[in-house]
């Protein structure tokens, strides 16, 4: 039988064969097992949560010592491939968001999904499949495998149940990626010969305790990787394709892009180029920190103009998660452990902001803001909700976007005071057009007579959103029950980068 | 000397095949049943040799007999029976049950269908040169495999003689293709006379040649030599600049031919050329590499861009061809250094790559051709598949996952055939030329994609009905779950063709006399 971090990975892809198989099923069988399914993997990753110990670990100095629920079995031996996973308190934390995240878009996909439904049940379990896979790899090749195998059902998704412009941001999205990925492979291949003498290894663990690479290998690494990263963040000025595949995907889509497949950019950086390649990451940590800061800064200023309300929620994960990258390149204990939490704020929150433009979007099949206004006397606990959600984005304290940007902020703050003050500017902004989108769409008089009976929310979307909204507040009240788990992994990246062992 | 028995068996098969087409028999059944059996029989004949443990040679050190020969024949035979697969019930030869709302009456079978004996005994022999050439251990053997595969094909392309495309691109072949054999033997002509009269591979080796000194002494000469076997070579696999045939060629032949001439002739040739330059001519290695490294940009490069605007499936699969060629051309650049680690790596990827890209072919050109036969006209333009997904969701996928693993996204077999070779490639040093390879493959991500896009996200204006007949079917199923299954576990593949290239390389051909 399939171990324990075997059976959350490919739970979904075991119910994506299942429904396959029962093709000819009516459409409300593949609904329901879908969402058991996402459920069920949702239980076993909590299993896992329960399991996890987070004191393991402590000031470790490899990370096979912050490595748990591991297993490693040969899988192409003749080039020394693995089947190698685990999960430490940061991979963990992610597998969680992932794992929550997609039964509630799964059953938020019940009422807006209305052809072929049975496609999109069944793609979005593979890509559940993929994302879990991305966070657990332990071996290169393994790793770069899931992290393709997201690309053609993300593509299907937007694609085939997108918005009007679906198939040019499905296009756009897949291509953009593709080039850092490829690249991202022949920097793999690479690495596999290369690092160790006499010998190839694509096993991350064997790489950090066996591998040397010179100064300019690991530059020039760190650039095939942090390519293929930094268009996933996506980085400044790599974020082009952000915008339109949010907007076009359809509303679950954008929750997992938003709230996932983004962090696969930020958690490769923090598995994979800033312990592999230390110095390289010192020397071009200056870059990084500075195309943060432009991200956040004109991220922020592009979201302000946007008249799409979700093409500025898109932009304004491009400003959120110049946050993320900001705290990790501080290379200091706070700012680390900020942008690790802000990843798992942000795929809450974001994703939270997203299902409440679906929800508006189901009922008046429009997104430009200039269609709303006065929303609050019609949809009540919709606006309630709403403002929780976006107070959480712009960081009010008390709710999970303060504790990430404040560590954050105070993080860049250690590395340079102009560091700290540019990225404050970053949430003055965030306080703006999020503000004032929810002026326009909520205050006031009710502007459209089409917008006076709108139906409130219904009890499923009541219900996620409450699930979300919880997690928001508890990480924003008590967020040591979720930042104890990944500090142990942060201070050894920390340790790795600062003070490498060549 | 069972291991030439397959080769008899199909020499047979097509002898007696021509006799009954001469007493003019033609049930199409017949034929079809006597070729798949002859396929199956000598498939069965070469996997009973898996066991072949020690290498040997056969007919005086022509033939190469080791496990790699039995897997590339089994791979080349498998090409014959899918070929004879497809092609048998669109040509008529066998009837199977039509679909029940035949309301609209198409014709399953062409006009005037070619007789049964033509096209079975051409294609047994052409899987025979092909089998040859793909096994051969001296330049002599190499192009006798070469014109027999050759000539069949000449003939298979130009089965449909009514039809002006495919007597074009009947002619268009055999002219150019002549042109290259000529190009090839005098190639081998020149090495002959520089080398002290032998054409076996083991005495054009190098320093362990006992005319290693003949050879230096005539060095120029030797090298044009081997300059023109390259041309004839690049010419089969239409590389650049000699790949101006293949669009025409590929469109005008018939669908089941073309699926045939982008794979096999590839396949063997390849097979042949890298051992050639892998194990025969280290020693002049060096200069035609950097040439070759050129060829191989330049094709991918060209395929790829070309394939971009093509509104025509076939021209657009043959460009795609071109690409892939250019890809593989990595191979014998890495078989060609010095390393036998390289080596092993580099032919194991070549044979993983090859299988998976026939398996990728011939699914892909099957389906263009029942998809094509639905819409009554030889347009094969790629606006025929759209909103395919919704009329047959089963034929969509399988061509989905055909594109997905052309453009080599995991987890499908084609990802791990390019990574294979790109690893390979890498590990010999050509880093900067995987860059570029892989900046292809995103490049190629677009027109494949295009069909996908096509079928799954456009919406279904002109009705179909794509009737998919079982041996086609079979064809179908067969690629999907290959490709599926070693795109998750390619090490049941590699694994074997790595022992085999292992086996291979560690003993150098020897020529023995009787």
């Amino acid at each position: 039988m399939l171990d324990e971090l075997s059976l959350v990975i490919f739970l979904p892809v075991i119910g994506a064969v299942v429904l396959i198989c029962l093709y000819s099923a009516p459409i409300r069988f593949h609904k329901y097992l879908s969402f058991t399914i996402s459920l069920a993997t949702l239980g076993a990753a909590i299993n896992l949560w329960l399991q996890f110990d987070p004191s393991r670990g402590a000031f470790a100095l490899n990370l096979s010592e912050l490595i748990q629920f591991e297993k490693n079995l040969p899988w192409i031996s003749t080039l020394n491939i693995g089947y190698h996973i685990g999960l430490d308190g940061i991979s963990l934390l992610l597998v969680m968001l992932t794992t929550f995240l997609t039964p509630l878009c799964i059953w938020g996909s019940f009422g807006s999904i209305k052809e072929r439904q049975k496609g999109y049940y069944i793609a979005f379990l593979l890509l559940e499949t993929g994302m879990l896979g991305v966070f657990s790899s332990l071996d290169l090749v393994l790793f770069y495998l899931f992290w393709e195998a997201t690309l053609i059902p993300m593509y299907l998704l937007i694609g085939i149940w997108g918005g009007e412009r679906r198939i040019y941001a499905a296009v756009k999205f897949i291509l953009y990626t593709m080039v850092g990925s490829l690249l991202m492979l022949v920097g793999i291949i690479w690495i596999g010969w290369n690092s160790v003498e006499g010998r190839v290894t694509f096993d991350l663990l064997d790489l950090l305790t066996s591998g040397k690479f010179s100064l300019t290998a690991q530059k020039w690494l760190f650039l095939a990787f942090g390519l293929a990263f930094a268009i996933k963040v996506p980085l400044f000025p790599f974020h082009t394709w952000l915008p339109d595949a949010h907007t076009e995907a359809p509303t679950a889509g954008s929750i997992i892009l938003a709230g996932i497949l983004l962090k696969m950019g930020t958690y490769g950086f923090l598995r994979f180029c800033l312990p592999l390649f230390p110095h390289a990451a010192q020397e071009f940590s200056g870059w990084m920190v500075m195309l943060s800061l432009i991200g956040i800064i004109y991220g922020g200023l592009v979201t302000v103009v946007q008249k799409d309300i979700k093409r500025l929620i898109a932009y304004s994960s491009v400003s959120h998660l110049g946050f993320v990258m900001l705290g990790i390149f501080s290379f200091n204990l706070v700012g680390m452990q900020g942008g690790t939490i802000q990843m798992i704020n942000h795929g809450l929150s974001t994703g939270a902001l997203f299902y409440l433009v679906g929800v508006i979007y189901d009922r008046r099949h429009t997104r430009q803001i200039s269609e709303y206004g006065g929303l609050a006397k019609v949809m009540p606990r919709y606006a309630t909700l709403f403002m929780i959600v976006a107070l959480s984005s712009i960081g009010l304290p008390g709710l999970n976007g303060f504790v990430g940007e404040f560590l954050i902020l105070t993080g860049a703050f250690q590395v340079h005071s102009l560091y700290g003050i540019a990225g404050a500017s970053g949430v003055v902004l965030a306080a703006v057009y999020l503000l004032w989108l929810y002026q326009r769409i909520f205050f006031g008089e009710v502007t459209h007579p089409e917008n006076q009976n709108l139906p409130d929310l219904s009890l499923r979307e009541k219900i996620i959103l409450i699930s979300m909204v919880v997690f928001i507040v508890w990480i924003g009240v008590h967020p040591t029950t979720w930042m104890a788990a990944s500090e142990n992994s942060v201070r050894w990246v920390i340790t790795r980068v600062v003070s490498p062992i060549q | 000397m069972s291991f030439l028995l397959p080769e008899g068996i199909l020499v047979v098969g097509g002898i007696l095949m021509l006799l009954l087409d001469i007493f003019q028999y033609s049930k199409g059944k017949v034929f079809f049943s006597l070729t798949v059996i002859a396929y199956l029989t000598a498939m069965g004949i070469l996997i009973g040799e898996f066991s072949l443990s020690a290498e040997h040679q056969l007919l005086s050190g022509m033939v190469n007999a080791d496990l790699y020969g039995v897997m590339v024949k089994v791979l080349l035979l498998s090409i014959g029976l899918f070929i004879s697969l497809i092609a048998a019930p669109y040509f008529g030869y066998i009837l199977l049950k039509e679909n029940n709302n035949s309301e609209k009456i198409y014709r399953s079978t062409p006009l005037n269908p070619p007789r049964p004996g033509d096209f079975f005994a051409l294609l047994l022999f052409t899987t025979v040169g092909m089998t040859l050439l793909a096994t051969a251990n001296d330049l002599l053997v190499v192009f006798f495999g070469l014109e027999t595969m050759s000539l069949g094909l000449y003939g298979l392309a130009g089965l449909f003689p009514e039809r002006v495309r495919s007597g074009e691109a009947a002619l268009k072949y055999l002219i150019l293709g002549a042109f290259a054999s000529a190009f090839m033997l005098m190639g081998i002509a020149l090495i002959y006379g520089t080398n002290s009269g032998e054409t076996h591979f083991s005495l054009l080796w190098g320093k362990e040649s006992s005319v290693g000194e003949g050879i230096t002494a005539q060095m120029p000469l030797y090298s044009v030599g081997i300059g023109l076997v390259w041309i004839g070579f690049l010419f089969k696999i239409a590389a650049v600049p000699f790949q101006f045939w293949a669009p025409d060629v590929y469109q005008g032949a018939p669908t089941p031919v073309t699926a045939l001439m982008s794979t096999g002739p590839k396949a063997a040739a390849f097979m042949a050329f890298t051992r050639l330059f892998g194990w025969a001519v280290p020693q002049t290695g060096e200069w035609w590499q950097g040439i070759i490294v050129l060829v191989s940009i330049a094709t991918m490069t060209l395929g790829n861009i070309a394939a971009l605007s093509q509104s025509n499936i076939k021209r657009m699969l043959a460009y795609s061809s071109i690409a892939h060629a250019g890809y593989l051309l990595l191979a014998p650049l890495v078989v060609s250094s010095p390393q036998s680690e390289l080596k092993t790596l580099a032919a194991s990827a070549l044979y993983f790559y090859l299988t998976v890209y026939y398996l990728m072919n011939l699914s892909a050109f099957a389906i263009a051709y029942i998809v094509n036969r639905a819409r009554h006209n030889q347009d094969y333009s790629i606006a025929d598949y759209m909103g395919l997904a919704y009329r047959h969701p089963w034929l969509a996928i399988t061509l989905g996952v055909v594109m997905i693993s052309l453009a080599g996204i995991p987890p499908t077999a084609g990802f791990f055939a390019k990574f294979y070779l790109f690893a390979a490639a890498v590990k010999a040093g050509y880093t900067w030329l995987v860059v570029i390879a892989v900046i292809n493959s995103v490049i190629s991500v677009y027109y494949y994609l295009r069909l996908v896009v096509y079928m799954f996200m456009k919406p279904l204006e002109k009705p179909i009905t794509v009737v998919a007949h079982l041996p086609v079917a079979l064809v179908m199923g067969i690629s999907l779950i290959g490709l599926i299954f070693w795109g998750i576990f390619p090490r049941s593949l590699h694994h074997q063709s790595y022992h085999a290239a292992q086996q291979m390389l560690s003993s150098p051909p020897v020529e023995t006399h009787p």
